[in-house]
């Protein structure tokens, strides 16, 4: 099974010469031949009698087909008169019709909310709608369109119940997609398995949102599982466009935005920071003053953050060429894009081409070629270096010398904007896919398709740090470049089997087997002492060993799987498959797992004594599934022991020694256990569907990073163990209270209530991830019986405001101080009683705690505030998330808008903590913090004094924990069509413009910039250690179709 | 139809016959454990990555475990820890992870483990590199318990490497005695036997490493007589001298250029990074954690003491905040003749793990210790002198008292910030009475050493805890 990649050269060849038969198959079509006496033509129209456009319509069974145009007219030329016309429109239902030799067809079509018919993809495979037994959601074109997303990751937000997408605000960034919760602890192994096109990836950055037809997303085992081995989280398959027969269609799209920043902070300005000064240093009445009134470097009020962010624009042009002859079909599409983000100096820019060709010379024959291209460009900035860092220098500080040259570091404190300007982040990544694909078609029943695809990513990255921004002395700038290259090939080959017996009684089967492999390859080189700053390549240095690292992993899969489902009048389904995957990751003894799945489904509205439904319920289906899914997601050389080297170097020699993680030969696959119950509802002949879905998702032999005892020399291994449960609801709702003529409104509602629970550990043993010391970073407690994402620290219960504050009774009661009017004490009382017995007093950091000092909650009862005081203090999940979609048509317009929840979540707001903990004494708290911070005996505040020496008043507290909830106006698009007539005079078949805006409305507690950022690690969940800003959004485009 | 059929067949089982190979796919850039140890080249790179553990060890540990807890240091405030000089350690400490050692010790039983096996498949190696690599590995591991049994007493033993994932990973505790007795004595004894002479690199740990620890671990245990006589053997190899006063310098900066360095650990920012030791005491891009103790301060500051050439080439005597110490850098002026230190992510710092020096004083405190003050006064007047100092009268220092003072003084400025002076205290039994003072000066609620002695030990991190459930942390601490 050496099978070596689709050489290139042969691709290319076989595209040519598929080049000259579509030129051919044109030009053949203008004389008139034998199948002139088999075209067809007429018009398409709705219900209401007006014509649709770009209604498609196919032969069925072979690759033939076209589109309506404007008016709603078709023509087309059909293999004989006993061919099937297939006609199908979003939103509509599919009809087929025999073709007869009619050129005036008059084909009605009906909306369909419900979409029954709507064939969707499954996996190498389709089915009806209808025939579905698992939890599958359909994201058509129409939609994703819409959104105009810079990704197609950003446009999956709030479509589909149970699928959480995360946005981030840098430019080129793409969000994070957590489908149906966590179920591992690793960041990889949480990722859904993307198809594109049959073809499995890890990601779907690569994708054109513009040419994706549909996106189908797998949320239960039963439908996840025929991807087997990398289904636990989901699979998200994505398809992309077909050219359709008939004359070329180009259409052009144009879109501009701009965008501001959406929610500025409050910063200490020079006056703030000269009272923060004071307290510092209580004793130098001259503190935060100016010494020395000529000193440039201390004289500026700077407002940074509008130094250092911009209007931020987006440029975003798509073209593209589509259409078919006979025999082939073609679509081809470029998208460029240039988005120059918030912070100055971050952008992204890419180019996407794709170039799709499907090729029947006979009904039975189809050849697929699929050629993707992408580049991506762009500046990354240091956010915690720019935007942060501006929230840390004192606005006293000077950005420029009095010559107009930008600052450097001022008292430790680098120049932000300097960072922005000067310091280079840059990357540079090439993505090129080949897709071939032969489908044979032995007997009607039973299809064969064969495929083969090459990925290949390669990337460079670039960093300098000038001069100016080194912290060295003297100054040395400091530079490295690092290059990637990514190969991946897979091959597919299965059989379809599908065929009706009788009337009643459906069978389809699936076949088939797959094999790939993978080989990264990495090479990082640093640099110093460039000779000079303005050409950065290496030459330019001194090379610095320990910067400069080469890596090269690789690992293959391989699969055999099956699929069997049964329908009888769609009334009753049944469907099972089973999928065995071989994997290099796991151990020798232990490579090869086996997921099997089952559903079933009752259409219960077709059962006679359902009958008194009819008018209101017009069809109803329930659904059963359960199975198992998997994740390999780890190291690809985590089963195996091996000596590392590289990282040793002792007096010029390399050495060698162990890798800290132990090999384990017995590791296997992670296996999950889902099981989904689910309804799909549809009422008022359409007008109302229901789809509601509950599940319990639980995995189990975790591939866990087991930590060793040290003394062992080794930190961890690889083992099986450990449990986490998921349990759901989802409901999605798609109505239409209006529709009439001229005016309609559809209303899409998703809403996802999410429960996971770690079930067990190893050993049963709890852990802290993230920082385990007692100030700083955020931290998790990782527990049985808890979940992902509980903060773990102190509770902060307030401040003392007196001295003698600090005083409790026996049972660790806080007593009352009682004062006469002059200040002195008196005594304590307790619960207004005079309190006579022994005070007690709690020690933080084995210092007696004072006023001003932080009160937290002393849970142990004892005269310290240590380690064992921690409790959990929240969780980074969300309760539920929904999503409102609204569209609203009246005539020639169109109003979308999206509103965005996430409800419950708590954020640790890192970016204040580093701010509010007095613990670097260049870097000034937030305005509140100076306002309020304890000063003085007797002052109620919630806010701890300034001290110099640590007693453990800013601890991983509450203090810093805040609500993320959010409900946000995430999109909206006004759009205006022009009328048929306008348009024709453009020689355009249609012409719209339109206006879109997002992230126009925000209402959230959250006080740093953005509640909503992602965060990767399941086991350090829902940290701001200081997001790219996010920006609110305008813009205006324009979309021709010719 | 048919036919096609069974070709696509075929090819299925042909392709999944080969499968289990396609499956199979090796590490790239590592090595598997397999292929290794084959050559004489695998044991020195094995060694080498034995000592860059010891890079690890020394990088922070140096200075946490011998210099910080002591009174050569206090935290600066507001970049350091409070806790270091005023015995407040925790198990969350930094410091308090053993882990580095018992890398190095895992890494020296592998060597132990697979030198004779290589010495099988290669005949052809001569037995006395063979027999050295061996004493290194044992030097390296008994230096590593030694060090274990200084910071925390009692800790679990190890002897063979954890190399399968079938080996009992949870070991428990074993007494101090039993590691001096068992493990580390006849370690040093085994490396006296099989170490070549003639090695005299100063990187390695060679003969004269075996020699100095046996010295050093008698007097540990207060064994004055084994320590003589293994000084005595030291002396006797005609390996090591005091340094001249005109080159003093070069022990820190270029040790194998001298003839007093016995055990450096080699440096190179290039393929090491940054030596840790540079952001705690001197780095030119940052705050130092350490600040240098006004007993040090006051002491080389004084004019009476600027005869003392240690004081100018240790600490930075410019440096208002006394936090530079500079030791371990070459000279390196800027124009107003400040020095230019080193950013801490290329600092090369040479640790000096022992020297002659060393040797020649704990000499004298074994003397001192049986009345012997003539060779007392002998020995600590040649490193005294040495300093540029006069040396001490008899009639200055006649009791044992005071020259046990005089000792311990000299040490506390010969060997300031090499990673002594709190081994030195509890060694002499003056921890409580040196530090407790000082310790209420510097927070006054802090309760000192002389409540609990039992805080001379390190506590055990909460990580190495957490991962051993056998582990039982030091008391008093939680």
């Amino acid at each position: 099974m050496k099978k070596k990649p689709f050489p290139l050269s042969c691709h290319l060849f076989i595209l040519f010469l598929l080049f000259s038969f579509i030129a051919n198959a044109q030009k053949k079509s203008l004389p008139p031949g034998p199948e002139e006496s088999h075209r067809v033509g007429g018009t398409v129209q709705d219900a209401k009698g007006n014509p649709l456009s770009g209604v498609s319509v196919t032969v069925k069974g072979t690759g033939m087909g076209t589109t309506t145009d404007s008016s709603g007219r078709f023509r087309l030329s059909v293999p004989g008169p006993e061919s099937v016309l297939v006609f199908s429109s979003v939103s509509y239902e599919n009809r087929e019709e025999v073709a007869g030799r009619k050129q005036k067809m008059l084909i009605t079509l009906n909306e369909s909310g419900n979409n029954m018919n709507d064939v969707i993809v499954i996996g190498y495979g389709t089915a009806k709608k209808r025939d579905l037994a698992g939890s599958i959601t359909s994201i058509s074109a129409k939609q994703l369109e819409e959104r105009h997303p810079a990704s197609l990751g950003d446009a999956l937000q709030g479509m589909a119940a149970g699928v959480l997408v995360t946005t981030s605000s840098v430019p080129g960034a793409q969000p994070n997609i957590r489908i149906r919760g966590y179920s591992t602890f690793s960041s990889a192994g949480n990722n859904p398995l993307y198809v594109i096109d049959g073809v499995l990836s890890d990601n779907m950055d690569w994708v054109n949102p513009n040419d994706v037809q549909s996106v189908e997303i797998l949320k239960d085992a039963a439908s996840a599982a025929i991807y087997g081995s990398r289904s636990a989280n989901g699979v998200i398959i994505i398809t992309t466009k077909r050219g359709l027969e008939g004359k070329p269609r180009i259409n052009v799209q144009y879109l501009h935005t701009s965008g501001v920043l959406a929610h500025k902070l409050p910063q200490a300005n020079s006056k703030e920071v000269r009272m923060y000064r004071q307290e510092q240093s209580p004793n130098n009445p001259a503190a935060g003053g100016n010494m020395d009134s000529l000193n440039p470097n201390f004289n500026a009020d700077n407002d940074y953050q509008d130094v250092l962010t911009r209007l931020a624009r987006k440029n975003q042009v798509d073209f593209g060429v589509s259409g078919g002859g006979k025999n082939m079909n073609y679509f081809t599409s470029i998208r460029a894009l240039d988005d120059q983000g918030l912070v100055l100096n971050s952008y992204a820019k890419s180019l996407l081409v794709r170039s799709n060709i499907e090729f029947s010379p006979s009904p039975k024959f189809k050849y697929t070629s699929r050629l993707q291209f992408g580049y991506s460009t762009g500046n990354r900035i240091d956010e915690g270096n720019t935007i942060f860092q501006a929230f840390q220098r004192p606005a006293n500080y000077a950005l420029y010398y009095p010559d107009g040259t930008l600052t450097g570091y001022i008292s430790g404190r680098r120049n932000p904007l300097s960072v922005a300007l000067l310091q280079v982040n840059k990357f540079q990544n090439y993505q090129g896919t080949l897709f071939s694909q032969i489908e044979y078609q032995f007997i009607p029943s039973l299809r064969f398709t064969t495929n083969a695809v090459v990925n290949y990513t390669e990337g460079r990255t670039q960093g300098f740090l000038p001069k100016l921004l080194s912290s060295n002395n003297p100054l040395t700038n400091s530079g490295s470049e690092g290059f990637s290259r990514t190969v991946n090939w897979q091959y597919q080959a299965f059989f379809n089997y599908n065929r009706t017996f009788g009337k009643d009684h459906s069978i389809t089967g699936l076949l088939g087997f797959s094999a790939e492999n993978t080989q990264t390859n990495k090479a990082s080189l640093a640099d110093v002492n460039y000779v000079n700053e303005e050409i950065l390549t290496l030459n330019s240095g001194t090379l610095v060993p320990s910067g400069t690292t080469t890596s090269a992993t690789g690992n293959s899969l391989a699969s055999l799987f099956g699929r069997a489902s049964y329908s009888y009048k769609g009334r009753y389904i049944v469907n099972a498959l089973v999928r065995r995957d071989g994997s290099s990751r796991f151990g020798a003894n232990n490579r090869w797992g086996n997921f099997v799945s089952g559903a079933l489904a009752w259409r219960f509205t077709d059962e006679r004594f359902m009958s008194w439904t009819g008018g209101v319920l017009d069809d109803g289906k329930l659904r059963v599934s359960v199975g198992q899914t998997g994740n390999e997601r780890i190291g690809d050389f985590d089963a195996q022991s091996k000596y590392d080297f590289g990282t040793f170097f002792y007096n010029q020699q390399s050495g060698v020694a162990p890798n800290t993680t132990i090999g384990n030969p017995n590791l296997k696959w992670e296996s999950t256990l889902q099981s989904d119950v689910g309804m799909d509802l549809s009422f008022f002949r359409g007008r109302l569907l229901v789809v509601a879905d509950y599940y319990i998702k639980t995995t189990s032999d975790m591939l866990y990073s087991r930590p060793l005892p040290r003394e062992t020399g080794y930190a961890s291994a690889r083992v099986n163990v450990g449990t986490v449960q998921n349990r759901g609801f989802e409901l999605a709702l798609t109505g239409r209270p209006l529709v009439k003529k001229n005016f309609d409104w559809l209303v899409t509602y998703n809403l996802s209530i999410e429960r996971g629970v770690v079930k067990k550990l190893n050993g049963g043993q709890s852990f802290i991830s993230g920082n385990s010391s007692d100030a700083g970073n955020a931290a998790w407690l990782i527990r049985e019986g808890g979940a992902l994402g509980d903060f773990y620290g102190w509770r902060q219960l307030g401040v003392y405001a007196y001295d003698q504050s600090n005083a409790y009774n026996d049972n660790w009661e806080r007593l009352t101080p009682n004062f006469d009017k002059s200040g002195n004490f008196l005594g304590y009382t307790f619960k207004g009683q005079p309190y006579t017995g022994t005070v007690h007093s709690v020690y933080g950091r084995s210092t007696k705690l004072q006023g001003g000092d932080a009160e937290f909650a002393n849970l142990t009862k004892d005269s310290v505030i240590d380690n064992s005081d921690r409790t959990v203090l929240g969780n980074a999940q969300p309760k539920f998330y929904f999503a409102i979609m609204n569209t609203l048509r009246y005539k020639q317009f169109t109003l979308s808008f999206t509103f965005n929840t996430q409800w419950g979540n708590k954020i640790y707001n890192n970016a204040a903590r580093v701010l509010d903990d007095y613990g670097t004494s260049n870097i000034i708290p937030q305005p509140y913090v100076i306002y309020h911070m304890w000063r003085k005996q007797g002052d109620v505040t919630d806010v701890p004094v300034y001290r110099s020496s640590s007693v453990g008043n800013v601890r991983v507290s509450d203090r810093f924990i805040e609500d993320g909830s959010f409900i946000r106006l995430a999109y909206l698009q006004l759009n205006y069509t022009l009328p048929p007539v306008l348009s024709r005079k453009m020689f355009a078949q249609s012409v719209n413009a339109y206006i879109y805006g997002s992230n126009l409305l925000t209402w959230t507690n959250y006080t740093w910039y953005d509640p909503e950022f992602p965060s990767s690690d399941p086991l350090q969940l829902g940290q701001d250690g200081g997001n790219y800003p996010r920006r609110r959004e305008i813009g205006l485009g324009l979309n021709f179709y010719f | 139809m048919n036919r096609s059929f069974y070709i696509l067949i075929l090819t299925s089982a042909i392709a999944f016959s080969g499968c289990s190979k396609f499956l199979d796919k090796k590490p790239q850039t590592e090595i598997r454990t397999s292929a290794f140890w084959q050559t004489e080249d695998d044991i020195k790179a094995a060694i080498a990555g034995m000592y860059s553990g010891m890079q690890d060890v020394c990088s922070t540990n140096f200075l946490f475990w011998g210099d910080s807890r002591s009174d050569n240091f206090v935290d600066n405030p507001k970049y350091g820890n409070v806790v270091y000089c005023t015995n407040g350690l925790t198990s969350a400490i930094n410091g308090s992870d053993w882990s580095p050692l018992y890398t190095v010790i895992g890494r020296a039983n592998d060597l132990l483990k697979h030198i004779p096996q290589v010495k099988a498949l290669q005949p052809g190696i001569d037995p006395k590199a063979i027999n050295y690599y061996l004493s290194e590995a044992r030097n390296v591991r008994a230096y590593c318990y030694f060090q274990l049994v200084k910071v925390w007493g009692d800790a679990p033993l190890w002897t063979i490497p954890f190399d399968s994932i079938g080996i009992d990973p949870y070991k428990t505790r074993i007494p101090v005695n039993v590691l001096l007795d068992s493990l580390i004595i006849p370690d040093l004894l085994m490396a006296l036997s099989l170490s070549d002479p003639n090695q005299k690199t100063v990187w390695e740990a060679n003969l004269g490493l075996t020699y100095a620890m046996l010295i050093d671990i008698c007097m540990w245990r207060h064994d004055n007589a084994g320590a003589i006589s293994w000084y005595d053997k030291l002396v006797a190899s005609k390996r090591y001298s005091l340094e001249p006063t005109a080159t003093w310098k070069n022990l820190f900066i270029a040790p194998n250029k001298t003839v007093e360095n016995i055990w450096s650990i080699y440096w190179d920012w290039t393929t090491d990074g940054g030596a840790g030791i540079s952001g705690q005491i001197g780095a030119g891009n940052t705050n130092s954690t350490h600040k240098i103790s006004d007993v040090i301060w006051n002491y080389f500051s004084a004019t009476a003491n600027s005869k003392d050439i240690r004081g100018a080439q240790s600490i930075d005597l410019k440096v208002k905040a006394h936090d530079k110490t500079l030791k371990y850098y070459a000279v390196n002026l800027d124009a107003k003749g400040a020095q230019i230190y080193p950013a801490n992510n290329q600092a090369n710092v040479y640790f000096p793990i022992y020297r002659f020096a060393d040797m020649i004083l704990l000499r004298a405190e074994a003397a001192n210790d049986l009345n012997d003050r003539t060779t007392a006064l002998t020995l600590l007047n040649q490193v005294h002198t040495r300093a540029g100092l006069t040396a001490y009268a008899d009639t200055t220092l006649r009791d044992s008292a005071t020259m046990g003072n005089a000792i311990l003084k000299e040490r506390q400025y010969e060997f300031f910030a090499e990673g002594r002076r709190f081994f030195d205290l509890v060694r002499n039994g003056v921890v409580a009475k040196v530090m407790d003072p000082l310790i209420k000066i510097r927070k006054p609620d802090a309760p000192g050493f002389a409540i609990d002695m039992r805080t001379i030990l390190w506590p055990l991190s909460i990580t190495v805890l957490n991962a051993n459930p056998k582990l039982v942390q030091n008391q008093p601490y939680n």
